[in-house]
């Protein structure tokens, strides 16, 4: 195995070790502000004060569901990501971080500009969509073609894929 | 054929992106009809007979002082009005137990600096909880400038108040002073989300927050109200 292929069969399990904390962190964050609006309660907010705003706002429902839900299912299909092997479970990743971030800097958006109120437990959620964005998109350029993971392949375009 | 997959993942993302950005600015505009306004006679039923007096309704000496902060753009201040004030005022309010006094704040946006000033106007008519109410029940898309002069104007035609002493009081500096005023009774009690109830009774204070059921009322009321 040279040393390229090596480096690409050692990280895979790491990222997915990594993809898998950030999204059951993503998990909690978002449990608790389905649970929170679910029980009616205002979120307590552990920095500045606009959690209620922004989950009271019309923009915390898409369709009825409120975004919080919406969140948990993103962050569901992130674990499964980091719990499948192989190809399908980097795309899947791939997929369902860009969906994250591209809404999360939508809803980001509508926080700063539109409702004007900024929710930790939403700035927390778009930090961690991030990193999980970060985290698959190495995953997918260690993973290159597994198909060519055989000594021979991996030797005349390791070097090529290493970077 | 890996690179294939990734390259259809990335298209496919921004295709569901645009797709839940758009779906959700879709459900953002439902201008109100100012001439189609709803729950007019619901209102009145409900208020009828209470005697009001400004931003209070329910006879003055009663025992138990209920506080609503409200936010006329707050879809929780909606439900709580819709779902759960009925019950509170035959309850409590028209039996005498309890008054409550409306405190309109500000903290969604323009409209609902609107709403609040509109409605100390109709509190100088004894009318401002028939006037909140109604706005509820005809609630638009949160900062769409749904809460027009020409709606709250509406609103006061259909409530049979006086139109053109409205539109002077709401043109004028004393709304304008309790507007502020309501702003600082909110901080004062320590109000950060909408709608806040803050029920004060013989035997302490208790507060309820969010769009509750008539039963966290029942339990607050309990603990305050005499013996």
């Amino acid at each position: 195995m040279s040393p390229a292929a090596r480096r690409r069969a050692t990280a895979e399990p790491s990222l997915r070790i990594a993809l898998a904390a950030v999204a059951v962190a993503g998990l909690a964050v978002s449990a608790y502000l389905t649970a929170a609006r679910a029980a009616g309660a205002s979120p307590v907010c552990v920095v500045g004060g606009g959690c209620s705003t922004v989950q009271e706002s019309e923009y915390s429902e898409l369709a009825g569901i409120p975004v919080a839900v919406l969140g948990l299912l993103a962050y569901a299909a992130l674990l499964a990501a980091a719990l499948l092997p192989g190809p399908l479970g980097r795309v899947t990743g791939l997929f369902t971080a860009i969906v994250g971030v591209g809404f999360s800097a939508y809803l980001t958006y509508l926080e700063l500009f539109v409702i004007e109120a900024v929710c930790a437990w939403c700035v927390a959620s778009a930090v961690l969509i991030v990193l999980a964005l970060v985290i698959t998109i190495l995953r997918a350029r260690v993973g290159g073609e597994p198909a060519a993971e055989g000594p021979a392949g991996a030797a005349s375009n390791g070097t090529a894929r290493a970077g | 054929m890996n690179r294939k997959y990734i390259v259809g993942a990335i298209v496919a993302a921004i295709v569901v992106v645009g797709a839940l950005i758009a779906f959700s600015l879709a459900g953002g505009d439902d201008d109100v009809d100012p001439n189609d306004l709803q729950d007019v006679a619901l209102v009145q039923e409900a208020l009828g007979g209470i005697p009001q007096s400004g931003r209070t309704l329910g006879e003055p000496d009663a025992p138990i002082e209920i506080t609503e902060f409200g936010d006329l753009q707050c879809p929780a201040c909606k439900a709580s009005s819709e779902d759960t004030n009925p019950e509170l005022f035959e309850k409590y309010v028209a039996t005498g137990r309890a008054k409550i006094t409306f405190v309109p704040i500000a903290f969604l946006g323009d409209d609902s600096e609107r709403g609040a000033l509109g409605a100390e106007a109709a509190a100088r008519q004894d009318a401002l909880w028939p006037f909140v109410e109604v706005l509820y029940h005809n609630q638009g898309a949160e900062n769409s400038g749904w809460l027009t002069e020409d709606l709250m104007r509406a609103v006061v035609r259909e409530l049979g108040l006086d139109a053109d002493r409205w539109d002077e009081d709401f043109e004028g500096e004393d709304v304008v002073t309790s507007f502020f005023e309501a702003a600082n009774i909110a901080e004062e009690a320590q109000v950060n989300s909408t709608p806040t109830f803050v029920i004060e009774g013989p035997r302490g204070r208790q507060v309820v927050t969010g769009a509750q059921k008539i039963g966290a009322f029942d339990d607050a009321i309990g603990q305050v109200a005499p013996e």
